[in-house]
């Protein structure tokens, strides 16, 4: 197994897009984390102006084109190896499917959680730093907001490794890129633009089982911060993407012919 | 050794294998030849575990591929050169194969060497000719000196250098020891290569003998044949119903009758021969007779 992984770490780093991606990724949560601190939230309607390290740091829409693009480089994984051909040369190389699989799902899942560690940190530290007056100065010392900010980065640390899986999972289905790419996007972006846990009770409880919802629950400053949805059933939500999503992967691969 | 038993599949209505039962041996480079279409590809996806046949078996060395938890040490296959990442280098994808298998980083190197691409190793894939990627999956299915090696129709795109190079290596490879077993669909590719054949055309099993009595089975073909007493010789293979037209030097030029027909008759007369071939295009006329057989069959059964 760690053979394998070392295989599939290569695989990813190999390709330019991957530190690109990832790189982006970061520098763009960072950014935003910065830029939300001093100035307010740039997507969001309503007061403008500084608001808390924590809000601006795990702002939501602030984080949909890092999910979008964690989700893409997880969909890459595998339909680069379908568009390319390159699956059958993987799986005469490896004919155990399941352990291809394992592979790329513990490499792609600890790469993501490691991005995401690197954001949210990063993105609290930067938005502490720029904040001013007495927001910061809170953050830094209130136990509750101390407590917050964890809770924040864990939430943060397993939404894009899922947002990863979601996306491979779409990819071994799909495998075409466009297709892929698009239903990425309509999942993981789109999906909670449209529908919001509004009130409506149907929109409302689609929109609670978004990964997206579930994170901004997590969060407490994020998009779902006013959700009926408990601390656990929205870890629980995050953990069910994650199975599902392998769950398919192992299924669908391991059924077709290639 | 690779075996298929009864090996069928069928997509949707097609049956692109059909009761399909073969052995290829170790120690000898076996050819397979089918015109385009014939079910190669299907067949040998089914036995490398890619594709799950619709009923039968494929085996290598006893057991089915996918049973296997790494693959490179068992069987080395080059299915087709495109099946490469186009973004990553020659020695990251090498390097990906081998790592998947245990297999260490100087291994990469020595068959990166082995197929000339040593100087293109850190170049992208996406840049390299069909020739260049051939030699990429040549050297992927060496990277864990299998005992069994499967390629399908790897001249493609070859330079005649390269061309030459691929045949001595698979004659190499066969002399070791090792199973070797070459699709294609121009017989004129594995002429000088194969020891062995093994046809299919429509799926089903067309000949499975050595290139030898594979030739002899062209019928409309040229025998030539050098003798001591041509003119006994041309008179008996006349009688034989063969047409016979002789160069003046002792060699005669036969139609009509195959080469072990010819060496009978020399055989029975008492003459002495000193060569009996097929000229050169038997194997080619074989091949196309038999498959245009195949293909005529298969419309027949239709109606």
């Amino acid at each position: 197994m760690t053979d394998l992984c070392g295989a599939e770490w290569i695989k990813l780093w190999s390709l330019r897009s991957t530190p690109i991606g990832l790189g982006l990724a970061v520098a763009l949560a960072l950014y935003l984390a910065g830029s939300n601190s001093m100035h307010g939230t740039l997507l969001r309607s309503g007061s403008m102006g500084p608001i808390d390290p924590i809000r601006a740091a795990f702002d939501g829409p602030s984080w949909v084109l890092p999910m979008i693009g964690t989700g893409m480089i997880g969909a890459q994984s595998m339909v680069g190896e379908y568009a390319s051909g390159l699956i059958r040369t993987t799986l005469i190389a490896v004919p155990g499917r399941r352990r291809v699989v394992a592979a790329k799902v513990l490499v792609i899942a600890a790469v993501m959680a490691a991005t995401a560690l690197l954001a949210a940190v990063g993105g609290l530290a930067l938005a502490v730093a720029t904040a001013n007056g007495d927001s910061r100065g809170r953050s830094l010392t209130d136990s509750a907001s101390a407590s917050a900010s964890l809770h924040a980065i864990e939430a943060s640390v397993l939404l894009l490794p899922v947002c990863a899986l979601i996306g491979m999972a779409v990819g071994t289905l799909l495998r075409h890129a466009a297709a892929t790419g698009f239903t990425v996007c309509a999942l993981l972006g789109f999906g909670p633009l449209l529908l919001r846990p509004d009130g409506n009770r149907w929109a409302t409880d689609v929109a609670n089982v978004m990964p997206y919802y579930a994170w901004g629950r997590l969060t407490s400053a994020g998009p779902g911060a006013g959700s009926t949805v408990t601390a656990g059933v929205a870890w629980c939500i995050l953990a069910a993407w994650a199975a599902l999503s392998i769950v398919i992967t192992t299924v669908v691969l391991n059924r077709r012919d290639v | 050794m690779i075996e298929t038993r009864q090996l069928t599949k069928r997509f949707g209505g097609v049956t692109a294998v059909d009761d399909l039962t073969f052995t290829v041996l170790p120690g000898r480079v076996t050819g397979f030849l089918g015109p385009n279409g014939a079910g190669k590809s299907t067949t040998l996806r089914m036995v490398l575990g890619l594709n799950a046949p619709t009923s039968g078996t494929a085996t290598i060395d006893g057991r089915p591929f996918r049973l296997e938890g790494a693959g490179l040490r068992r069987v080395g296959a080059l299915l087709d050169a495109g099946d490469v990442h186009r973004g990553r280098s020659a020695q990251a994808h090498l390097a990906a194969l081998a790592r998947s298998n245990g297999i260490g980083r100087g291994r990469v190197a020595e068959v990166l060497g082995e197929v000339g691409l040593s100087d293109v190793a850190r170049r992208r894939v996406g840049g390299f000719s069909l020739g260049m990627r051939q030699r990429l999956g040549i050297a992927a299915a060496l990277l864990g000196d299998p005992p069994v090696l499967i390629f399908d129709e790897p001249i493609n795109g070859l330079d005649p250098e390269g061309i030459r190079w691929a045949r001595e290596l698979f004659r190499r490879l066969a002399a070791d020891g090792r199973t070797v077993f070459v699709s294609s669909h121009l017989m004129s590719e594995v002429e000088h290569t194969v020891d062995h054949l093994i046809v299919i055309g429509g799926g089903r099993l067309i000949a499975d003998e050595p290139l030898g009595s594979f030739a002899a089975r062209a019928t409309r073909h040229s025998v030539k044949v050098r003798t001591d007493d041509p003119r006994r010789l041309s008179a008996a293979l006349t009688e034989a119903g063969g047409e016979v037209t002789t160069d003046g030097t002792g060699s005669l030029s036969v139609i009509g009758l195959n080469t072990s027909r010819v060496g009978e008759i020399a055989f029975a007369n008492r003459i002495m021969v000193y060569e009996v071939a097929a000229e050169s295009g038997a194997l080619e006329a074989a091949f196309m007779e038999l498959t245009a057989a195949s293909v005529e069959f298969r419309a027949g059964q239709a109606q």
